[in-house]
């Protein structure tokens, strides 16, 4: 082992040698408000050489000795040229103003203009948030992971379902980070709404394929999501009013130029605008449910070398039942909370480290009491996290990153407490799960030739399950169960692996490159479901001494090309991904098995497939913008317990999965964007007979998800009208009319949800008519029933900001 | 959980729209369907069908062809072996009809629109006794289809007694209080009935009654005292109950309830029948098979009930 990272080491040393002097670093931000602009491009005029911005805004250029002109751009902001000489290291601190006012609006940021083909990124999407917020959205709420779900290779399962799947892997196998914190469920309301608030995001960065070695710990993707940092040249406030939930965030200077916070606050009302229509009378009195959460950022530039961030979210929906008749109460809240410091420190202009401290908690409860009968259940993932991360870019060739990291896991899958009085019952002693996961990285991106440019990395991860713990062994009907008790901090089980990952980039010509991908990834957190749809009440769970980690591996090819003055991205990329120690629950496991035992004592292990071929056409510039995105895959799961071990397609197996997104600018003023989705149904396990015990119909299930539902279209339409950014104002002294900048902006979207009104299925389910034995001459049969969730729904949005 | 994942369902179900379709399923091999029972003081009867195909109409006269009636049954306590004969309903006399009823759980009037046939006998000798295992054989087209059941002792109830609710006078649950007898693994069923008639003269409830997940194992109360309550079954099918009050027992209410022992594997099928039928149709349930206690692929179950009758007077 150490050889093998001998050697590594030292093929990055020697392709990390030059002649280059002196070097060029700094920041790019934002001129009006000091936002760190993430994937800006610096430029060497002329070379076709140059760098992007890190996460946190930084760029490091490396060349020898001489003059040299420096473009800075990012779409939606004027370039500017910077002529330097360079015989000593410099420092430059860059912003960049907008082009307008409006533009910035609705001006989608880019890439560089020839990045779709250029770097060495395969699988990877970066959205724009001010984009996101154009398009029509559900019942107007902006929503960045539905619109990831537009995306080639990005599905959800339906219109309720939590989580996003990523080429044929499972909702759990997405690693969704807020400011580097992991997201463990990032919905609200069963999938309906995203935790992610618009007007607190800045960045959305999703990486489906040739995941580079700083990511790990999921084997689908990784999805960054960077808040905003807020304004720090002045203190403002924007905000929202939709039909469901309204929005406010503030922001401004700690100290101008050298820090910033920024609030934001969104909560649903439709408790709130229908409590007074439910009379006192009802028995439903006092039932409601509601969602809110807060995203706080804090950043400060201690010196020209160091700057921190903390950054927190809290998020949580309520759900609450009561029905007095029957003296039944019910309490349900689940959130997140998520907060993260970080520590910036560039060392010379070529070394940059980032050191990091993260937590994120995911907590379920369901509380419910009757008659006397008090029933509790907590489920709760925590991760106290830590990250050293450094980049050295030791020319315009190279950009090597290393680091370590550390998670200590936290988990309680499902604890339940039920007494009634004075008799409390036998549920088990709390289960809580605890395993430290550790990981070492290094990657260079690498410009072997001009055409040829590699980001080769590997990471090696370790995983210890330890004490303490109870481990149940089940003995059987009517025999004492036994118990293994582990002590604290005792090692019960290690995992490790090495996880190897490289994507290529081989330019053809200025228009077109070829680019492959492969990884390899280690995941020790499983996610199991006993519903047929995705819940927050899914059990999360560790690796364990019986529970080994989940593995997999992804090849991707692309072809990338532009044209049209690189008005027009497009790709066409294929992958075959393998998947191992998948789980999933045992056929017949009741929720109520849960209970008393090992969470994995009632799972079983299995393998999974997917293949697909991804074709993507963008165009980027222009009143006219959008995309048109069509998935053609096949996601297959194999366990030795279901369907006898052979080959069944994943819930979430989509044979076709078509997206449109169109935007035209009519005016400065007004924008129209629609979107259209067209996916293959879902599969679903149907029953096949049927029979009676004592009256009642019993239904004979047939193989796994051999049913498939009908197929989910939609088109939805939005039209976004922004006020002017300037009013004309007669000059008292001068008497002449003047362009005066407006202090509140505002827009207002109107979108339509399911123009045409299709009945998109939801589930499927069987009703019985007749009654064989009423004698009556009847007959009796059973009947498939289709519900559909949203008919055509319309509705509008004002957001503003002062 | 699974009253708040039907809260769920039912809220979806009202806020979204429904409709009828067609679904093309792969063609479906019927399986023997085994509806046998043996209780104490009663003889074992064994009802054999075919399961069904999910979308076939079914007449009665469909689901009397159904019935199988061509099988060799046989029952063994351990020591001696009898082979079950074919009774059909249409030729029980009068008198036995209700407690035929009571065994196949079909109401009287049913049993006269429908001509069942089981296997059963009348020998005395074969006649449920406690603490005795039945062993099941059934010989059909060739194939043997194998199972066993107990007749375990009985636990009583502490007490049960009618529990009006303050909110609504005159009405209320069915409440019992049980001492569970240390040991894991004790499973029981609850089935009630009221004795008393409509205006008409007809019985409100012709054939005892489970409610929904009616039977339930000591897994968390194992050698504890503990109570629970259960619902009115039998309102939920009575037109004269206003929708308000479906679910409860009401003042002059008489009620027999029916305690019943089971084995392990018998708990497990009537588990999973209730899930099942609870579950019917929601998104959010995942879709399980009823495990049979009878071999070779057969449906169903061959179960063993050992009851103890509490009546109680709602006033």
């Amino acid at each position: 082992m150490k050889l093998r990272l001998s050697i590594i080491f030292l093929f990055f040393f020697v392709l990390s040698y030059s002649q280059e002097k002196y070097t060029i670093s700094g920041t790019l931000s934002d001129q009006s408000n000091g936002e760190s602009l993430i994937g800006a491009t610096i430029q060497i005029a002329g070379t076709g050489k140059g760098t992007v911005t890190n996460t946190y805004g930084f760029y490091s250029i490396t060349l020898p000795e001489g003059t040299y002109k420096l473009q800075f751009s990012f779409v939606g902001y004027q370039t500017i040229d910077k002529e330097i000489e360079l015989n000593k290291n410099e420092v430059l601190n860059i912003e960049l103003p907008l082009e307008t006012e409006i533009i910035q609006e609705v001006e989608v940021r880019a890439e560089a203009e020839d990045g779709n083909v250029r770097d060495a990124n395969i699988g990877q999407v970066s959205l724009e948030i001010e984009k996101i917020k154009t398009l029509p959205a559900f019942l107007g709420e902006v929503d960045v992971v539905k619109t990831l779900q537009l995306l080639p290779g990005v599905s959800s399962t339906n219109e309720g379902s939590q989580g996003f799947y990523v080429r044929g892997g499972g909702p759990d196998q997405n690693m969704v980070l807020l400011d580097e914190a992991v997201v463990y469920n990032a919905s609200h309301l069963f999938g309906f709404f995203s935790v992610f608030n618009s007007d607190a995001v800045k960045n959305v960065n999703l990486i489906k394929g040739g995941i580079p070695a700083k990511f790990g710990g999921r084997l689908a993707s990784v999805l960054e999501i960077n808040m905003n940092e807020g304004n720090n040249k002045r203190w403002g406030v924007k905000g929202g009013l939709g039909l469901i939930s309204s929005r406010l965030t503030v922001e401004g200077p700690l100290k101008k130029d050298k820090g910033s916070i920024i609030l934001s606050g969104r909560r649903t009302y439709i408790d709130i605008l229908m409590k007074p229509f439910i009379p006192k009378s009802s028995p439903f009195n006092g039932s409601s449910y509601f969602f809110y959460d807060l995203n706080l950022k804090m950043n400060y530039r201690i010196t020209d070398k160091d700057k921190i961030y903390i950054s927190g979210y809290y998020g949580k929906d309520v759900f609450r039942f009561v029905d007095s008749d029957a003296g039944f109460d019910v309490k349900m809240p689940w959130g997140n909370g998520i907060g993260a410091f970080r520590w910036n420190h560039s060392f010379n202009g070529k070394l940059f480290m980032n050191l990091s401290a993260t937590y994120s908690n995911y907590q379920f409860s369901f509380e419910s009491e009757q008659d006397g009968f008090n029933l509790k259940l907590l489920s709760r993932n925590q991760d106290i996290g830590g990250k050293l991360d450094f980049t050295y870019i030791p020319n315009y060739r190279h950009r090597i990153e290393a680091g370590a990291h550390y998670t200590y896991h936290i988990f309680q899958p499902q604890n339940v407490s039920a007494n009634q009085d004075t008799i409390v019952f036998e549920t088990g002693e709390v289960q809580k799960y605890l395993s430290h996961e550790v990981a070492f990285y290094i990657q260079d991106e690498i410009d072997i030739t001009e055409w040829f440019r590699a980001n080769i990395g590997l990471r090696y991860s370790q995983y210890y399950f330890t004490g303490s713990f109870n481990r149940y062994v089940k003995n059987g009907i009517g025999v004492q169960d036994s118990v293994i008790h582990y002590k604290p901090n005792e090692l019960i089980r290690f995992y490790h692996g090495l996880e190897p990952r490289l994507s290529m980039r081989f330019l053809l010509n200025k228009w077109s490159s070829i680019k492959a991908g492969f990884n390899y990834n280690y995941q020790y957190v499983h996610l199991a479901s006993l519903s047929s749809v995705s819940l927050p009440t899914d059990t999360w769970f560790l690796t364990t001494d019986k529970a080994p980690p989940q593995k997999g591996w992804q090849a991707s090819l692309g072809y990338f090309f532009n044209f049209w003055k690189n008005n027009f991205e497009a790709s066409v990329e294929v992958y075959y991904k393998d998947m191992r120690n998948l789980v999933e629950y045992a056929p017949g496991t009741l929720p109520e098995d849960n209970l008393n035992d090992n969470v994995d004592n009632l799972l079983i292990y299995g393998r999974g497939y997917s293949v697909g071929a991804e074709f993507f056409l963008k165009k980027v510039k222009g009143k006219f913008t959008g995309w048109i995105g069509y998935t053609l895959a096949w996601t297959n799961r194999i366990f030795d317990e279901i369907n006898n071990g052979n080959p069944y397609p994943a819930k979430y197996d989509r044979r076709h999965d078509l997206s449109v997104v169109l935007s035209y600018q009519i005016t400065p003023q007004w924008n129209v964007s629609s979107t259209f989705i067209y996916a293959t149904g879902n599969t679903m396990t149907m029953p096949q007979g049927w029979y009676l015990h004592e009256g009642n119909v019993l239904y004979e299930y047939g193989d796994y998800n051999q049913t498939r539902m009908d197929p989910y279209h939609r088109l939805d339409i939005a039209f976004t009208w922004f006020d002017k950014p300037f009013k004309m104002k007669r000059n008292k002294e001068t008497g002449e009319k003047e362009k005066i900048k407006r202090k509140l902006r505002n827009s207002v979207t109107v979108s339509v949800y399911n123009l045409y009104n299709r009945a998109n299925p939801y589930f499927l389910y069987f009703d019985s008519q007749g009654d064989p034995l009423s004698g009556n001459g009847g007959s009796f049969t059973i009947k498939a029933k289709q519900v559909s969730l949203f008919p055509i729904l319309p509705s509008v949005t004002w957001n503003f900001k002062f | 959980m699974k009253k708040l994942l039907y809260i769920f369902s039912l809220a979806l179900l009202v806020t979204s729209c429904v409709k009828d379709i067609t679904i093309d399923l792969p063609p479906y091999q019927p399986k023997i369907v085994v509806e046998g029972k043996i209780e104490p003081g009663y003889p074992p009867f064994v009802l054999l069908s075919n399961s069904l195909d999910l979308f076939a109409s079914t007449s009665v006269a469909d689901l009397e062809n159904n019935f199988i009636t061509d099988a060799q049954v046989f029952v063994n306590n351990g020591v001696d072996t009898v082979q079950l004969i074919l009774i059909c309903t249409d030729s029980i006399p009068a008198q036995y009809q209700p407690i035929v009823a009571e065994l196949l759980g079909y109401s009287p009037s049913e049993l006269q629109n429908v001509n069942i046939c089981a296997y059963s006998t009348f020998d005395p000798n074969w006649f449920g006794v406690v603490g005795t295992t039945y062993n099941l054989e059934i010989f059909h087209n060739g194939e043997v289809f194998r199972s066993t059941t107990d007749l375990l002792f009985p636990v009583p109830l502490d007490s049960a007694y009618f529990a009006e609710r303050p909110s609504l006078p005159g009405f209320g649950y069915m409440q019992a209080e049980l001492t569970d007898p240390a040991g894991s693994g004790d499973a029981y069923r609850w089935e009630t009935k009221r004795l008393n008639h409509y205006s008409d003269g007809s019985p409100k409830d012709p054939v005892l009654l489970a409610p929904f997940n009616s039977s339930f194992d000591d897994q968390f109360f194992d050698g504890l005292q503990f109570s629970w309550y259960y619902d009115n079954p039998g309102s939920y099918r009575d037109s004269t109950v206003e929708d308000s009050k479906k679910g409860f027992y009401q003042i002059g209410d008489t009620v027999v309830i029916k305690w019943s022992k089971v084995n392990h594997d018998v708990y497990q099928f009537l588990r999973y029948a209730d899930a099942q039928i609870a579950n019917g149709g929601s998104p959010f349930a995942s879709p399980v098979n009823v495990p049979s206690n009878v071999d070779n692929g057969a449906l169903g179950v061959w179960a063993g009930y050992s009851p103890i009758y509490d009546t109680v007077i709602c006033e």
